[in-house]
């Protein structure tokens, strides 16, 4: 067996070994590489930076732990700011996890006394039925949550009151992963309201957002765990996301090296004569 | 009975949603039917668990091969549920609340974190076994995502100043025509089997009656 | 290191996902047992708060009648157990995928398909209009199938197959670096949560 036929037969648990130290290695001792911003996430940033205190904004949580790694600190770095400018925050989710996540980032503050829960905040919970229950919701929020996640009446909260529809809110921002998501939102409540929508994605559906974007129907868009990054710089708050980019640049050139070393090791083999291979 | 009235209701639902759509402000039988399906949908979450509850509480009844496993299984489902009643029975007992939250934060969210993290592992093995430049197609698909990866990582802007640049490219613009053409289509798609389900010659969501 | 018992159970449930990189093994099949039954609990959980804040409430507090149909049709939903009425299953379903496709006809059509197709006519006056209007149609020339592509349509469809290989490999750059946050997120728990080595 030649040297590059063995190359390619190379045991994956190597490949693993390297993946975890490049990826851990920066974790423990960060390289501080300089990081530039994309516009989808200055579009995203401008529309925050717009709202004035007293303002009200409906997040949509559409994601579950699986793939809350890459999208939760987008929600915790944007929640920040937007508590920061004194606007309201109303949570909901369409995914059955993502009540808990509001609570995460609620907690907090509730604790310090820093908001006052349906003055400042609220979590409406999670309402089944994805698209159609968006499409419910869009049209009539308090009808179709008519209490939030502990059950207390959502109609007579300070911070529900005059919201009738989607349009209410200054800002709808919909921190996805992937069906319900993007796609719903923009056809069930931002294409017939013509709601100012905003999301926050995982980075594996950007693509597929990417239409809504060009077409206008969104307005910003966070890309995954490198847009969280981004906006904590923005708003002047590093956080775990900023911390985490050296490893995924890392992470990348180990996968970019294996394509080219993979490659480069499948051609010669090919290229070794025959009689050679034994 | 059982076909004729199943789509009767199909199209029933389908007709009261697309007149809404085309009704200024809200069409009453369409709020109204909204609340309907949230209620629904609520009684549906618990349709798996009566599946895992039947499957592994049989497992464990005649001690097949693994019946800890399911017993585990079943006191997990049983403990959560349990802990889930009460915190929203009691809202105001934060004994309940913190439990609740713990679990969701410790016990189902790091397994669930992680058999996704664990992709990488074999994504990067197929990056050097699989992602082979065997035809022209196979080389432009590589070549398009070093680029993207490069021009996403703050490394790539150090290595060459152009890869964000480009990647930005590759995304707001290749990448967005690409999309908007398979979205153009499917929901060309989309738009025929909803007509089809509305008619009802689409069966196959009530068991292909 | 944490001395929080919480953070020891997920540091040790985490590990026994990680060990299936090795082989699969009982820790491996016992952990995966343990997060399906916590997570349909946790589903339980929120159907039951559901049930009880959209249905019962407003049924039995503010004296809704009208809504023991849907609470009749969701329970009908579990006929499906029981044989001999496991046709009675579908009347929910009928009605729950009617709604989505009488939503889907017009939200999809109108979203996706008109707002789209407008956005995509552009003034042809920079490369990148002419390439996303030319590119739009090679992509759909490529997915038509009623007709044989030859000649002119032919080469014309291959160039819409080559802007698609383009936009496979930048979705295929995208999950590369969604996976990789995802490795990243769960050993920044291990390494800062539970083994403290990093601060978080």
């Amino acid at each position: 067996m030649s040297f590059w036929d063995k190359m390619q037969k190379i045991d994956r648990r190597i490949i693993y070994a390297l993946l975890v130290i490049v990826v851990a290695f920066p974790l423990i001792r960060p390289l501080g590489l300089p990081l530039s911003y994309s516009d989808t996430t200055l579009k995203f940033f401008d529309e925050i930076e717009k709202l004035q205190p007293g303002d009200r904004v409906l997040i949509s949580l559409d994601y579950a732990p699986s793939g809350a790694a890459d999208v939760h600190p987008q929600t915790v770095a944007v929640s920040k700011h937007l508590i920061q400018k004194g606007v309201k925050i109303a949570f909901v989710s369409f995914w059955e996890a993502g009540p808990m996540f509001a609570e995460q980032i609620m907690q907090p503050y509730l604790d310090s006394g820093e908001l006052v829960y349906g003055e400042d905040v609220v979590n409406l919970g999670y309402i089944p039925g994805a698209n159609s229950a968006i499409r419910s919701f869009g049209f009539d929020c308090v009808g179709s949550a008519p209490k939030d996640l502990n059950g207390k009446d959502t109609a007579s909260m300070p911070i529900m009151q005059g919201i009738k529809d989607c349009r209410d809110f200054d800002v709808v921002i919909d921190f996805v992963m992937g069906s319900p998501g993007t796609a719903a939102w923009v056809q069930q409540v931002q294409g017939p309201l013509g709601i100012n929508l905003l999301v926050g994605s995982v980075v594996v559906e950007v693509p597929a957002s990417m239409p809504f974007v060009q077409a206008g129907q969104v307005k910003g868009l966070l890309q995954g765990l490198r847009g969280a990054a981004e906006y904590e710089l923005l708003s002047g708050s590093a956080g775990i996301a900023a911390a985490g980019m050296d490893a995924q640049s890392l992470g990348h050139l180990l996968i970019i090296g294996s394509i080219l070393v993979g490659n480069v090791a499948y051609f010669m083999s090919k290229k070794q004569p025959k009689n050679n291979k034994q | 009975m059982r076909k004729e009235i199943p789509i009767a209701l199909s199209f029933l639902a389908g007709i009261i949603m697309l007149i809404d759509s085309f009704t200024p402000g809200n069409f009453a039988p369409r709020v109204e039917l909204s609340k309907w399906l949230i209620i629904m949908s609520a009684f549906m979450v618990g349709i798996a668990s009566v599946n895992l509850v039947r499957i592994h509480g049989a497992n464990v009844i005649s001690r097949r091969k693994g019946w800890f496993n399911s017993f585990s299984l079943l006191v997990m489902l049983v403990a959560f549920t349990y802990v889930g009643v009460m915190k929203y029975s009691y809202p105001e007992v934060e004994t309940w609340k913190v439990l609740f939250q713990n679990f969701y934060d410790y016990i189902m969210s790091p397994p669930a974190a992680v058999m996704y993290a664990i992709i990488a592992f074999y994504v990067s093995s197929a990056s050097y076994r699989a992602f082979k430049a065997r035809s022209v197609e196979a080389t432009v698909l590589l070549v398009a995502a070093v680029v993207v990866m490069l021009g996403k990582a703050p490394v790539g802007e150090l290595i060459w100043s152009k890869f964000p640049v480009i990647s930005s490219w590759l995304l707001n613009v290749a990448n967005t025509t690409g999309q908007r053409g398979i979205m153009i289509g499917a929901a060309i798609g989309g738009f025929v089997t909803s007509l089809r389900v509305l008619l009802g010659l689409e069966r196959g969501h009530l068991g292909g009656v | 290191m944490s001395t929080d018992p919480w953070i020891w159970i997920m540091g040790l449930l985490m590990l026994g996902i990680f060990s299936f990189l090795i082989k699969e093994n009982p820790f491996y099949r016992w952990v995966e047992h343990v997060y399906v039954g916590a997570a349909a609990g946790y589903g339980l959980s929120m159907g039951y708060n559901n049930i009880i804040n959209q249905a019962w409430d407003p049924l039995v507090v503010q004296g809704k009648l009208i809504y023991i149909i849907p609470i009749i049709l969701g329970i009908m939903a579990y006929a499906r157990f029981i044989k001999p009425i496991s046709w009675l299953s579908r009347w929910p379903m009928a009605i729950i995928s009617g709604a989505g496709a009488g939503n889907a006809l017009y939200g999809a059509t109108n979203s996706s398909l008109v707002a789209q197709v407008k956005a995509n006519l552009l003034p042809l006056n920079s490369f990148n209009n002419i390439f996303m209007v030319v590119g739009v149609l090679a992509v759909m020339v490529y997915f038509l199938f009623s007709r044989d592509q030859k000649g002119p349509v032919k080469h014309f469809a291959s160039g819409g197959r080559m802007l698609l290989m383009v936009t496979f490999g930048v979705s295929f750059g995208n999950v590369i670096m969604g996976r990789i946050s995802l490795l990243l997120g769960a050993l920044q728990s291990i390494f800062g949560k539970w083994l403290g080595i990093i601060s978080l």
